[in-house]
């Protein structure tokens, strides 16, 4: 006959991502767009596809801002700007 | 004492079916991690089971020295193997490591865990024939824990938080020891600057590790001119995301033929150096534009004097330093190489105590 047995619990108890995540209301009628490209190859292209496609939405200042490379976080300034200035961010995968 | 929480079940069975339902594991059957077991882990770090030694994107959940006991004893570890795990993970947090893009590219790469010095023979290591793969308890279960805690803790499943395309084998466990007994230039670890008497943990993300089969030649020039041309190779991320540093794993039988011809490490190191270089008939028009302009925008390339326009010979290695070269292996005229990540990723190393 088995007997219960006991583990640990190897991960967390949710994830510490989304349960930190800060929410930020957005009331502009006009909400500022930032386009954060990681300089792969296609990001022109799906940014201007992008732009093309939110002419016909009432959008402000769509923004762009360039990553140094694709694989690293954006650096500290470049998020704080972001952050400051625009109400909506695309980060581009243009795999 | 523990924190986390505590699971019970009636069946190992039942076990398996709820980590797989909590998306927690790698696929394989996992050795429970009882409470008593995880409390032998952490007294053979020697460190508090409550310490943080930071936090594993891209989920970024905490790691606790508690947290990497009880991923270790799933991944089948015996408690000894703890300091190596540890210091592993230390690494990992290294910002050159770039935990984050490792975790979440496209890219196959996973980590690789090479251990250099006294604690692989004491731990039973392997680092002769096979070491790369299977058949080692140390080599198999130490490289699973890495992969136990970016999953667990770190969130990568495969398409949610690693979003690889195709992943690789190397994903279930990357880890090996330096055949410094059959080395015939001093360990790899004093090549970096270490101690002899220290043992030392090196993570790099690589691609599984690519096989160089020559059994014909027989001077240090000719090996190594097979070696380069392993090595370049258009569509990789060396290529693609710009040149970072490369670790070429000789067998015995081949560092014999380059060291019987007068080559010390340093030697290999300039000649992979000046000869690996990618000539630009082998990469396509689109592919060459954009390589063409993404070289150009590196410092380096001009650096090392080379016409970025015209992309003749791309370096895969910025300098010879960055070429790490060291002896894995058992009998056998076949060595290895792993490609990187180019710049996504940079190699880290930790001293593992004791």
């Amino acid at each position: 006959m088995m007997t219960s047995f006991s583990i640990l619990n190897p991960g967390v108890r949710e994830a510490p991502s989304a349960a930190s995540m800060d929410v930020r209301q957005v009331n502009r009628a006009k909400p500022n767009v930032a386009l954060l490209s990681n300089r792969k190859p296609n990001v022109d292209q799906l940014f201007a596809g992008l732009i093309e496609g939110l002419g016909g939405y009432p959008v402000g200042a769509i923004r762009r801002f360039e990553k140094e490379h694709a694989n690293i976080p954006v650096p500290e300034p470049i998020r704080a700007e972001i952050i400051a200035t625009s109400d909506l961010v695309v980060s581009a995968m243009a795999d | 004492m523990t924190t986390s929480e505590v699971w019970t079940y009636q069946s190992y069975e039942a076990m398996m079916e709820d980590l797989e339902r909590r998306g927690l594991g790698d696929g394989l059957p996992v050795v429970p991690a009882s409470p008593q077991r995880v409390g032998e882990f952490i007294a053979s770090s020697g460190r508090d089971a409550d310490e943080v030694i930071g936090k594993i994107p891209p989920a970024w959940a905490p790691v606790t020295i508690e947290k990497i006991a009880i991923n270790s004893a799933m991944a089948g570890c015996r408690p000894e193997y703890m300091p190596v795990v540890v210091a592993a993970v230390e690494a990992m947090m290294d910002d050159r490591f770039n935990l984050i893009g490792v975790q979440a590219t496209t890219a196959p790469h996973s980590p690789m865990i090479l251990v250099s010095g006294p604690i692989a023979d004491r731990i039973k290591m392997n680092s002769r024939s096979g070491a790369f793969g299977g058949g080692s308890r140390a080599n198999s279960t130490i490289g699973r824990a890495i992969r136990l805690l970016m999953i667990n803790l770190g969130g990568a499943a495969p398409g949610v938080g690693d979003m690889s395309t195709q992943g690789q084998p190397s994903k279930f466990s990357y880890c090996f020891a330096e055949n410094e007994a059959d080395s015939p230039w001093e360990p790899y670890r004093v090549s970096l600057g270490y101690s002899p008497d220290e043992s030392i943990v090196t993570v790099a993300a690589l691609e599984n590790p690519h096989n160089i089969h020559d059994s014909a030649s027989y001077t240090a020039e000719d090996l190594l001119t097979t070696v380069c041309a392993a090595m370049v190779g258009g569509g990789t991320n060396s290529v693609y995301l710009g040149t970072s540093e490369q670790f070429l794993f000789l067998s015995p039988e081949h560092a014999a033929v380059i060291a019987n011809d007068g080559f010390s490490r340093r030697d290999i190191q300039e000649f992979i150096f000046q000869h690996a270089r990618l000539p630009s008939a082998m990469i396509g028009k689109a592919q060459f534009d954009f390589l063409r302009y993404h070289h150009s925008q590196k410092p380096y390339y001009h650096s090392l004097g080379l016409d970025a326009q015209r992309l003749d010979r791309i370096p895969i290695i910025t300098c010879p330093e960055d070429l790490g070269v060291l002896v894995v292996g058992g009998p056998g005229k076949q060595s290895a190489f792993g490609p990187p990540t180019g710049q996504l990723s940079r190699p880290a190393w930790r001293r593992i105590p004791g």
